[in-house]
């Protein structure tokens, strides 16, 4: 290509790592800016924070509960909140766990819902856990090189300390993760990274450990890929499938490894707009991946679930039919510049709502099959409101809907909860125990009533 | 305010926090939108996001240099929003300063497959090293904040001729530093 103006974004990137202290330098030019400022700006600025201030105040540390099968979802609206999210009243020890996003909003999502005991309650709050991992049912905590990781089980007992023998980069740009496999071995992940130097440039790109408990490891794999660090991770039979796909990265990779370390597939999946991988699930031979577009405009965020069999073969997307373009285009360049965000796997039936009024639209973020139905979580925007006169964004109030629908497409039963934090819902781990407890628990209420 | 007493603010989850902000770094924030953003509107639209994104984002991070991370972020959501609008105007500022920035490339380099924004980035920041500081702060107002060439010499107290030829200079050098490097845009 030639050269062709500053369309071409990748120099402005260039751009991008001048370093933090010549801009603060620079920036020094600008002290006395503040005098130019004409006061209707100023009026602006200032009615921000009562924004803020609202929208704040309508989203404290919520703790929700969907009563008719007392399970406990929460959220926090906020960022550096406590790891602990959310407490079931009636049931102390029915908590959530989060840790941060990588991502500019640095938000709490959830990881895991599960019960402990209450002295882990408070252990959590003396805020020994921060930065924590959830993953296979433990608590995994880590440090800095030389990699002191600490494993605890969910009463908060030590099981492991291990020290990770394996040489490290100086420097990388995003976090390791730690993933707990069936096995009782671990996975560790380390993003790539860029040096320089009078020789040129060294790349080491993303690299996945396995080790048992004594830090032993299994193997070492150079993943030969420049991703972010494998945050989404499933487990098959006879392998690992890791998922990237974060926060300004335009593609999400996919790699499947066998469990001696040999990698059996890879793809990647983007395009032309920065893509994220929000979560991926395996569930019943079946992966489930669920996408967003970063497209910084005013309407909602393009979402698409993308299925893939254990081979990583693409098998089909959240509405194929409806939105062929979907699938033309993630099967080609996988761009995913969906024109539309898809409402259901079934738009003819499923959100047309019980009383018969309007068709709602919803926003899918997972869907899980079970022999008998299929359980389908999604966001529906209940209001648009301004928050104040001046500000021309709206806001939404919305709530997360879990619906179960039977194969043919009809509703067989739907349940609410009053949301406004739905992304965080949308990262539940999708622990098929966690689900099959939800259908569970309903299937006995409806016994029970009966 | 001290910056110090601001992130303690946002550490307390204080609304002031952004009252603070506003009043310390609003001109700022808007400035630099100015010189990405063509509409008032979307320049208001990303300002508020921005505060909205500080206030997510603090705690956890507590930067160090409050000014230049807000102005990171403030950069960085322009060029977002303008991307989304597919607004990279013909004779535009961006698209000035963008063709100004390629100058520095021979003519005839075609622009490969491999390259590396990183790398670029790393020689930029060795050639600011090189300079002294007036000359890199016109640099980085130019190139990192998109400035126009007048505003750089009134916040300089310079000459307009006197910040392109300096432009012109930093440039040549750029060209000569990456040609060493055999860099192929």
């Amino acid at each position: 290509m030639k050269k062709n103006g500053f369309e071409d974004k990748r120099l402005l990137e260039a751009v991008d790592h001048i370093d933090k202290k010549y801009i603060s330098e620079a920036l020094g030019y600008y002290d006395n800016i503040e005098k130019s400022v004409p006061k209707r700006r100023v009026g602006y600025i200032l009615s921000l924070a009562a924004c803020l201030a609202l929208l704040v105040a309508a989203v404290p540390l919520i703790t929700y509960l969907i009563p008719r099968i007392g399970v406990i979802f929460g959220g926090t609206a906020g960022a550096g909140s406590s790891d602990m999210l959310s407490e079931n009243e009636e049931n102390v020890g029915e908590i959530t766990y989060s840790s941060r996003d990588e991502d500019m909003s640095d938000r709490d999502l959830i990881e895991h819902v599960g019960e402990v005991p209450k002295e882990f309650v408070d252990i959590i709050n003396k805020n020994l856990f921060a930065d924590i991992q959830i993953s296979g049912g433990k608590v995994i905590k880590y440090a800095d090189p030389p990699y002191n990781i600490e494993v605890y089980d969910l009463s908060g007992k030590l099981l492991h300390r291990i020290d990770v023998q394996i040489d490290e980069p100086e420097f990388w740009y995003y976090e390791h993760k730690v993933h707990s496999l069936s096995d009782g071995t671990y996975l560790f992940f380390v993003p790539y990274q860029v040096t320089y130097s009078s020789q040129g440039e060294n790349i080491i790109n993303d690299r996945v450990v396995r080790f048992d408990k004594n830090g032993k490891v299994i193997f070492d794999i150079d993943l030969d890929v420049k991703a972010s660090g494998f945050e989404f991770f499933a487990e098959t039979d006879d392998a690992y499938i890791l998922a990237d796909g974060s926060y300004q990265r335009r593609y999400c990779h996919f790699i499947k490894i066998d469990k001696s370390g040999k990698i059996t597939k890879k793809i990647e999946m983007g395009g032309d707009e920065y893509d994220r991988l929000y979560d991926v699930e395996y569930v019943n031979g079946t992966l489930y991946a669920l996408m967003r577009n970063q497209r910084l405009t005013h309407k909602p965020y393009e979402t698409v679930t993308v299925r893939f069999d254990s081979d990583l073969n693409v098998i089909g997307y959240s509405d194929e039919e409806d939105f062929p373009e979907i699938k033309r285009d993630a099967y080609t360049f996988g761009y995913m510049n969906v024109s539309e965000f898809f409402e259901s796997r079934f738009p003819d039936k499923v959100f047309e709502e019980a009383e018969g009024t309007i068709a709602l639209r919803h926003l899918a973020t997972a869907v899980i099959e079970y022999d008998d139905f299929i359980l389908l979580v999604s966001e529906h925007d209940t209001k648009h409101y301004y928050p104040l006169l001046l500000m021309s964004t709206p806001f939404s109030f919305t709530e997360t809907v879990y619906t179960a629908y039977s194969f043919d497409g009809n509703i067989l039963w739907r349940t609410a909860v009053d949301s406004t934090d739905y992304e965080y819902l949308a990262r539940l781990e999708a622990e098929k125990e966690k689900y099959d407890k939800f259908a569970e628990e309903y299937r006995k209420k409806q016994s029970t009533a009966e | 305010m001290k910056d110090e007493k601001i992130i303690e603010l946002f550490f307390a989850r204080d609304e002031e926090a952004i009252k603070e902000t506003e009043k310390k770094y609003g001109a700022l924030c808007h400035h630099i939108a100015e010189n990405f953003l063509c509409m008032h509107e979307d320049r208001e639209e990303c300002v508020n996001d921005v505060m909205l994104e500080l206030w997510n984002s603090i705690p956890p991070a507590r930067p160090d240099d409050l000014r230049s991370y807000l102005a990171e972020i403030v950069r960085c959501r322009s060029i977002d929003r303008t991307r989304a609008n597919n607004a990279w105007k013909r004779g535009g500022n961006v698209q000035i300063v963008g063709d100004e920035l390629l100058s520095a490339i021979p003519d005839g380099t075609e622009l490969s497959e491999s390259y590396e924004s990183t790398r670029a980035g790393a020689i930029i920041n060795e050639l600011l090293a090189s300079l002294g500081k007036e000359e890199r702060a016109v640099f980085v107002m130019r190139y990192w904040m998109s400035e126009s060439i007048r505003e750089i010499a009134r916040r300089t107290g310079s000459s307009e001729g006197k910040i392109k030829m300096m432009l012109m200079r930093t440039r040549k050098k750029l060209a000569v530093m990456l040609g060493k490097e055999g860099f192929t845009l």
